[in-house]
């Protein structure tokens, strides 16, 4: 077998990830496993390409599917810290699209403005981000989550191009910790599963 | 007398298929069943999460068997219904046919 053969008979690296991430602890193993299974018959069924076409929908379904459920587990009996998430998180998406969506609002504002406005931005949304991950995530998860959100502020500062300071970071990191403080503070972590 | 499980329609087809696949009950085999005789074409997903919240139930049990080179070298995760799944099964299927009887769509 060649090693173009091999390749197409492997199944896509990043949704094999992606599905792995997102699967309960006490299920990952078997998940993958069971795609990988499925994954092979529709290489032999129908062709490589449609194989892996079907692996990469279907790990992002399974993915979709084990975050839903968790995110119920995790904030359907408490629906005090589901609305405090959902709240922080709106202000700070308000803020960051008025922010992004009107240049103009900002561009005739006082330093002071711009300032208000982009500490709201990155504490609303790093609280938010803290009360999510800290009711959610376990080992990996919080490291991508964290990687992911450092990405996503990387990008922010890059698109505004004005808070080039610092201080924000230390301020997100503060707003991160604290969400993450609350929810567990709030109730317990739910198992794993 | 213990306290009655309601099941949820998914809930009930999952458990059927456990009890149908009996020793060969793991999450592909299962997901396959209710594709290919029910037409549920849903995500493996859906599948696992409906087997962990019946695990909770006490309804089915599970334990890892053998990996095999088909998939990857990763075990299966093999599914058993419990005495309180087949009960759950069988009181939620006699409350539907009883409702069913008489009607247009009874079957004999």
């Amino acid at each position: 077998m060649s090693e173009h053969d091999t390749n197409v008979m492997r199944s896509p690296r990043i949704a094999r990830c992606f599905v792995r991430l997102c699967s309960p602890p006490l299920y990952a193993q078997s998940v993958v496993g069971d795609l990988e299974e499925e994954f092979r018959r529709r290489v032999e069924e129908a062709s490589p390409s449609v194989a892996r076409s079907w692996y990469r929908v279907e790990a992002f379904r399974s993915g979709l599917r084990f975050g839903g459920h968790r995110a119920v587990r995790a904030f359907g009996p408490n629906e005090g810290l589901a609305v405090l998430a959902g709240a922080t998180a709106a202000i700070g998406l308000l803020a960051l699209s008025a922010f992004l969506g009107l240049p103009d609002l900002f561009a005739g504002a006082s330093v002071s403005a711009k300032l208000l406005a982009g500490t709201v931005v990155i504490f609303a949304t790093s609280v938010a981000g803290g009360l999510v991950t800290g009711r959610l995530a376990h080992r990996g998860q919080l490291i991508c989550g964290v990687a992911l959100g450092a990405l996503f502020l990387l990008f922010i500062r890059a698109e505004a191009g004005v808070w080039p300071h610092p201080a924000w970071s230390a301020l997100q990191m503060f707003g991160v910790v604290l969400g993450a403080l609350t929810s567990s503070r709030i109730t317990p972590r739910s198992p794993a599963t | 007398m213990g306290k009655r499980v309601l099941l949820g329609e998914f809930e009930l087809l999952v458990l059927a298929a456990v009890l149908r696949l009996g020793n060969e009950a793991y999450g592909a085999n299962v997901y396959r069943e209710l594709g290919e005789k029910c037409d549920r074409h849903v995500s493996l997903g859906a599948v696992y999460t409906t087997l962990s919240r019946l695990e909770g139930k006490n309804l089915v049990t599970s334990e890892l068997g053998e990996s095999t080179p088909v998939r990857g070298g990763r075990a299966k995760r093999y599914f058993t219904i419990t005495n309180a799944g087949k009960t759950a099964v069988s009181s939620s299927s006699r409350a539907l046919m009883s409702l069913l009887q008489d009607t247009e769509l009874a079957w004999t």
